[in-house]
């Protein structure tokens, strides 16, 4: 299949919309008491300019980023993705924060290990995707385990969570004891007083942050605009599938094989990108093609002095202001310097 | 032709079973692409990450010049 027109990226766009925004107002509702600090009352560190971003692509399985870090060790703020933190704990790292907005009302409460999970529908995404493995070989068990580390960290990790998350996860993050920082996913035009924006703002005054569509961009848009790094080094932030994966084992293969009147063949929705920095041939989703889109808009967006280093090693993430930097050079050129101070940063600073 | 034989009635529009279903597939699609869609809204305004109406208050003001 040939790369997505505007109009096709336009209705996913709209589609999203349309998929989250009444949940995610439905869940801000419930989530409403439990907000008592949000993304401007965190702790600006200063004192180093750089941070991981530690998404859940299949990159942190082929690459083993994690093992580097582990090895050489970042002086900077790492800040991981709901869907990675299972990973990062796994091997003795434990972010700073962990960043969640998907409003799905059960599956991702998953990644922060399910006390309910007796009480979930059969749900096949965890087998069906790549996102992580442990979790996907053995269901039950790899929870087990992850309830039991996430209790053990909660206390040193903050939870960064968007309104719209289920209050499954609320409820989970404070039973873990992880302090929560709130804000309002920008759904729509906040200057138009009846956007869902503008309500959840005026309903709980939580700043709003741009999402780039899931977690991954997410968690860079808090590490740009919040933490206000001016290096940032992502990791597994591959959106699309490694050469010779399966189709089957691709996220929303499920989906696609039902989509017949669109996708006849299943193999027709996915995408096919050469990476000129692997040289290498990536192929993609319709929603991951999307997200990789969005992702692209944000950078576009950043100031020049801010650097993105893509370490991923792998998928589809690349641009004019994008380094495709080896995990390792980055770790050895960013990871080296002192941090002077952990100066608490006024609450007005973060960028706009 | 005599005028009482022409129509005085607005005839239903004949719809072929054909252009019914394009009149479905859109609705279809919609449905189709939100299974298939992201995690979250998106959207973004004029480099906005981080929007308050504090922040649009600030922005408004003009800088004070300088001594």
């Amino acid at each position: 299949m040939k790369e997505l027109s505007q109009q096709e990226l336009d209705a996913l766009a709209a589609a999203t919309y349309r998929k989250t925004a009444d949940i995610g107002f439905a869940h801000a509702e419930k989530n409403l008491p439990f907000i008592m600090k949000t993304v401007a009352d965190v702790p600006v560190d200063d004192g180093f300019p750089a941070a991981i971003v530690v998404s859940g692509g299949p990159t942190i399985h082929l690459r083993d980023p994690i093992g580097k870090l582990k090895k050489h060790g970042f002086n900077g703020a790492i800040v991981s993705c709901d869907g990675a933190l299972g990973n990062c704990l796994r091997n003795d790292i434990i972010p700073n924060y962990v960043v969640c907005v998907d409003p799905h009302p059960h599956r991702i409460v998953r990644w922060f290990g399910d006390t309910k999970i007796d009480q979930r529908p059969p749900d096949d995404y965890y087998k069906n995707q790549d996102l992580d493995e442990t979790v996907a070989r053995d269901n039950r068990r790899a929870n087990t385990e992850l309830i039991k580390l996430v209790n053990r960290h909660g206390k040193k990790i903050k939870a960064i969570l968007a309104t719209s998350v289920s209050p499954d996860i609320t409820e989970r993050c404070l039973e873990a004891g992880m302090e929560i920082y709130w804000w309002n996913p920008i759904y729509d035009d906040y200057h138009d007083p009846k956007s869902l924006t503008s309500r959840l703002y005026d309903m709980n005054k939580a700043p709003c942050l741009v999402t780039g569509g899931n977690v991954g961009a997410s968690s860079f848009s808090f590490a740009y605009a919040v933490l206000r790094k001016k290096v940032i080094g992502l990791l597994g932030m591959d959106f699309s599938y490694a050469p010779g994966t399966p189709l089957i084992r691709t996220q929303y293969y499920d989906v696609i094989s039902e989509m017949k009147e669109l996708y006849p063949n299943p193999e027709d929705a996915y995408i096919k990108i050469y990476n000129p920095h692997l040289d290498e041939t990536w192929f993609t989703d319709p929603a991951y093609y999307w997200y990789r889109t969005c992702f692209l808009k944000l950078i576009d967006a950043i100031d020049d002095d801010t650097a993105v280093h893509n370490c991923s090693e792998g998928g589809i993430l690349f641009g004019e202001k994008v380094h495709f930097t080896p995990f390792e050079q980055f770790l050895k050129k960013f990871s080296a310097a002192p941090r002077s101070s952990r100066a608490r940063a006024p609450k007005t600073a973060a960028r706009k | 032709m005599p005028d009482y034989l022409k129509g005085n009635y607005k005839s239903p529009k004949i719809t072929s079973k054909e252009e019914a279903r394009k009149d479905e597939t859109p609705e279809f699609e919609k449905k189709a692409l939100e299974r298939l869609g992201g995690s979250i809204a998106f959207v973004m305004k004029s480099k906005t990450f981080l929007w308050t109406p504090d922040a649009d208050k600030k922005a408004d003001k003009p800088e004070s010049p300088k001594a």
